[in-house]
C-alpha cells in the first residue's frame, strides 16, 4: 500500500496521538455542508482537496495584515511578506527533504512545473531524435508538454505500456529505455487508477542509462511522505490544491546543478540580475524561474497546509487512506455489475469503476443527488482510457478526512443508481 | 392532465414508424407554449428528484437511436463529458432535429428539448428560450459550465434555427431550400 513509499524517510516528526478522523473533519469547514439535502460526501480528492481552517485563516491573515509585494520593498510589510514567502519555500523543501531551498521553484501547479522542465530542460539538454519516455498512465499534463516539445525540437516520445491491472510493464519499460532516452517522465501515482509506480526502480534504471527522471507527484505528495534525496529523482512536481492548500500554487523540485544548467522559463521582473537592451543577466536560483510577482499568498497558504499535514503525519495519512481503500474495495466488488478499473497490487486511495449498462456520466449525476462528489469521465487520461477500452470511469478518491461511513454512503448510492437505471 | 397527454404523445410519436426522421410533431400537435406548459405540469406532479430523474431516464430510453451516418464529428457537440450528437434539417417550413447521447440522463434531457424544438418554425425555435428547463427543476443542467453540454445543445439548436431564418430571408419569397444543416458552421 501507499505507506511503502515512506520507508526511506528519516523519522524526524515527533510522536503524536492516534489518528482521529472526526477531529480532522472538524478542521475542514466545507465538509459541514449538505448537498441536495444530504450531508456532503466529498470523494473527488484526486481532482482537488478541501481546505483546513489553518490554510483559510493563513490566507485571510496575510491579506488582512501582512500584505505587500516580496523581494523588492525596503519597508516593513514587504520584508515581512518576503520572510513569510521564503519561509514557505523552506517548508516545501523540508516537506520533500530537498537539500536546499533554492532547489524549490514555486509554480502554478504540476502542469506548469512539467511545462517548465519541458521548455527549459528541453532547450538546454535535448535535440532532435532524443527520446522522452513516459508511461501509458500519464495525465495529459505529462503527455502534451512533451508533444509540444517534439514539434519544436524533433524529440521523440516513447510510451511504456501497462497490464490489465493498470501496472507498468517493467520489462517493456526497460526495453524502451534506450541509448537515446534523455528523460523519463513518470507519474508516481496514477490519478485515474491509483496505481503506485515503482519510481525507486524506475529512477535507478534510468540513471544507469544516463537519463534524467521527472516524477509527477500530483497524486503522491498529498498522500504519503516523499523524500527526493532518497528517491534521487532529478525533478519532482506537485500541486498545492490537491495538498489541502490554495489553487494556483505548486512546486517544482530540481537538483541544483540541473536547474542551474537550464535557461529561464519566462522573462520578466524578479528573475533578472541586471537588464540592459544589449545584455541581461539572470538572477540566482530559484528566482531565475520565478518571473513576475509570484503567487505570494498561495505559497504562504501552501506552507500552512504543509504544517498541517506534517503535524498529523504523512505516515498516519497514508495508513488511514490505505485502510479506506481496503474497506472500500471488497464492498465495491460485491456490487453486481460493478467492475473496478485499476487493480494494481500497490494502490493509493483511488477506486475507479464501471457499472454494467450505466454510463459514468449518469452514475456521477445520481451520486451527486445523494450528496456524493466523485469524478466521472476520462480523468485527463484519454490514452489510458483507450487502453482499457472505455471512454471514462467513475472515480472515488479518498483523503485524510474521509470515513468508512462515507464509503457506505457511496456504496448505497451506487446501488440506488443501478436500481434507477434498470430497464 | 394536459401534461400527461403531451408526454404520452411524445412517447408514442417517438415510436412512429416510416419517416427516416421519426416525427415528434404533427400538424395537429399543440402550440409550443402548450407543450412547455404540459411538461411543467407533468414535472410538478412528479414531486421529488428521484421521480423526476426516473422520468427523464424513461424519456431517454425511448429516444429513437440516431443512425450511424449522423454520428459524425460535424454533428458532435463538444463540451460534454458524454458523447452528444445533434443533427438538424430545415424542411417544409419547420426545423427538424435528431439527437442522441450515450448517457441516459442526457438522452432524457435531449428528449425534452426535442419535444419543444423539433418540428417548429425557425421563428419559434429562435424565439423560445430554454428557460423552461428551470421551471422543470433542471436549472442546474443549464449552466454553460456544466459538463453535460445541455447549454451547448440549446445553442446549436437555436443557431441552426437562426441559420434557417437567415437563409429564408435571403432566398426568394418562396422560401429557403430544404437541406441538411447539421454542422454547417464552426
Amino acid at each position: 500500500m501507499v505507506t511503502e513509499m515512506s520507508s526511506s524517510r528519516p523519522k524526524i516528526d515527533p510522536p503524536r496521538p492516534a489518528f482521529d478522523v472526526e477531529r480532522i473533519r472538524a478542521d475542514f469547514p466545507a465538509l459541514r455542508q449538505t448537498v441536495h439535502g444530504r450531508p456532503l460526501v466529498y470523494l473527488d480528492n484526486a481532482a482537488s482537496a478541501q481546505k483546513p481552517s489553518r490554510v483559510i485563516e493563513t490566507v485571510r491573515r496575510y491579506y488582512t495584515d501582512d500584505y505587500a509585494n516580496v523581494h523588492r520593498g525596503l519597508h516593513y510589510l514587504s520584508e515581512r511578506a518576503s520572510d513569510a514567502f521564503e519561509a514557505a519555500r523552506g517548508k516545501v523543501r523540508a516537506f520533500l527533504n530537498a537539500r536546499e531551498d533554492r532547489e524549490i521553484v514555486f509554480v502554478r501547479g504540476t502542469t506548469e512545473a512539467i511545462n517548465l522542465v519541458a521548455s527549459s530542460f528541453g532547450q538546454a539538454h535535448l535535440k532532435a531524435g532524443d527520446e522522452i519516455l513516459i508511461t501509458e498512465m500519464e495525465h495529459h499534463s505529462n503527455i502534451v508538454p512533451w508533444q509540444l516539445l517534439g514539434e519544436r525540437l524533433g524529440t521523440v516520445l516513447k510510451v511504456a505500456p501497462v497490464n490489465d491491472a493498470g501496472e507498468l510493464l517493467m520489462d517493456e519499460f526497460e526495453r524502451l529505455l534506450g541509448p537515446r532516452t534523455r528523460l523519463v517522465a513518470v507519474t508516481h501515482v496514477s490519478n485515474a487508477l491509483g496505481t503506485i509506480n515503482p519510481v525507486e526502480r524506475i529512477i535507478e534504471l534510468a540513471h544507469a542509462r544516463g537519463a534524467r527522471v521527472l516524477i509527477d507527484g500530483a497524486q503522491s505528495a498529498p498522500h504519503a511522505a516523499v523524500d527526493v534525496q532518497a528517491l534521487d529523482c532529478d525533478f519532482y512536481a506537485f500541486s498545492g490544491h490537491k495538498l489541502y492548500g490554495p489553487t494556483g500554487i505548486g512546486a517544482l523540485y530540481g537538483k541544483r546543478e540541473l536547474l542551474e544548467s537550464m535557461p529561464p522559463y519566462q522573462g520578466g521582473g524578479e528573475m533578472i540580475r541586471e537588464v540592459s537592451f544589449t545584455r541581461t543577466t539572470y538572477a540566482e536560483l530559484p528566482f531565475k524561474f520565478e518571473a513576475g510577482t509570484p503567487h505570494i499568498v498561495g505559497a504562504i497558504g501552501l506552507g500552512a497546509a504543509i504544517d498541517y499535514l506534517r503535524e498529523i503525519g504523512l505516515d498516519a495519512v497514508a495508513r488511514h487512506e490505505s485502510e479506506l481503500l481496503d474497506y472500500a474495495t471488497p464492498r465495491l466488488r460485491e456490487i453486481p455489475g460493478l467492475r473496478l478499473v485499476g487493480t494494481a497490487a500497490r494502490k493509493a486511495g483511488i477506486a475507479s469503476f464501471l457499472l454494467d449498462g450505466v454510463h459514468t456520466h449518469d452514475v456521477g449525476t445520481i451520486l451527486d443527488r445523494h450528496g456524493v462528489a466523485v469524478r466521472a469521465g476520462h480523468h485527463c487520461t484519454m490514452p489510458l482510457m483507450t487502453r482499457f477500452g472505455v471512454s471514462g470511469t467513475t472515480r472515488a478518491s479518498f483523503a485524510l478526512y474521509n470515513t468508512r461511513a462515507e464509503i457506505d454512503v457511496l456504496v448505497e448510492a451506487i446501488r440506488q443508481a443501478q436500481e434507477l437505471f434498470r430497464r | 392532465m394536459a401534461g400527461a397527454t403531451v408526454l404520452n404523445d411524445l412517447l408514442t410519436l417517438y415510436r412512429y414508424p416510416g419517416d427516416d426522421w421519426p416525427r415528434l410533431m404533427t400538424t395537429d400537435t399543440p402550440s409550443i407554449d402548450a407543450v412547455i406548459a404540459g411538461l411543467i405540469e407533468t414535472f410538478d406532479a412528479l414531486g421529488d428528484w428521484d421521480e423526476r430523474y426516473r422520468h427523464i431516464i424513461r424519456l431517454g430510453q425511448r429516444l429513437p437511436p440516431l443512425p450511424e451516418e449522423l454520428r459524425t464529428d460535424a454533428h458532435r457537440i463538444h463540451g460534454c463529458q458524454s458523447h452528444v450528437w445533434l443533427a438538424s434539417r430545415y424542411e417544409h417550413g419547420v426545423m427538424r432535429y435528431r439527437a442522441a447521447s450515450d448517457a441516459m440522463i442526457v438522452s432524457g434531457l435531449i428528449a425534452l428539448l426535442l419535444a419543444v424544438y423539433d418540428g417548429r418554425s425557425p421563428v419559434e425555435v429562435v424565439g423560445t428560450s430554454p428557460g423552461f428547463l428551470r421551471a422543470l427543476g433542471l436549472s442546474a443542467h443549464l449552466s454553460p459550465m456544466r459538463s453535460n453540454g445541455l447549454h451547448h445543445m440549446v445553442l446549436r439548436i437555436q443557431r441552426d434555427g437562426q441559420e434557417a431564418l437567415s437563409r429564408s430571408a435571403a432566398a426568394s419569397p418562396a422560401g429557403a431550400e430544404p437541406g441538411d444543416m447539421g454542422g454547417a458552421a464552426t
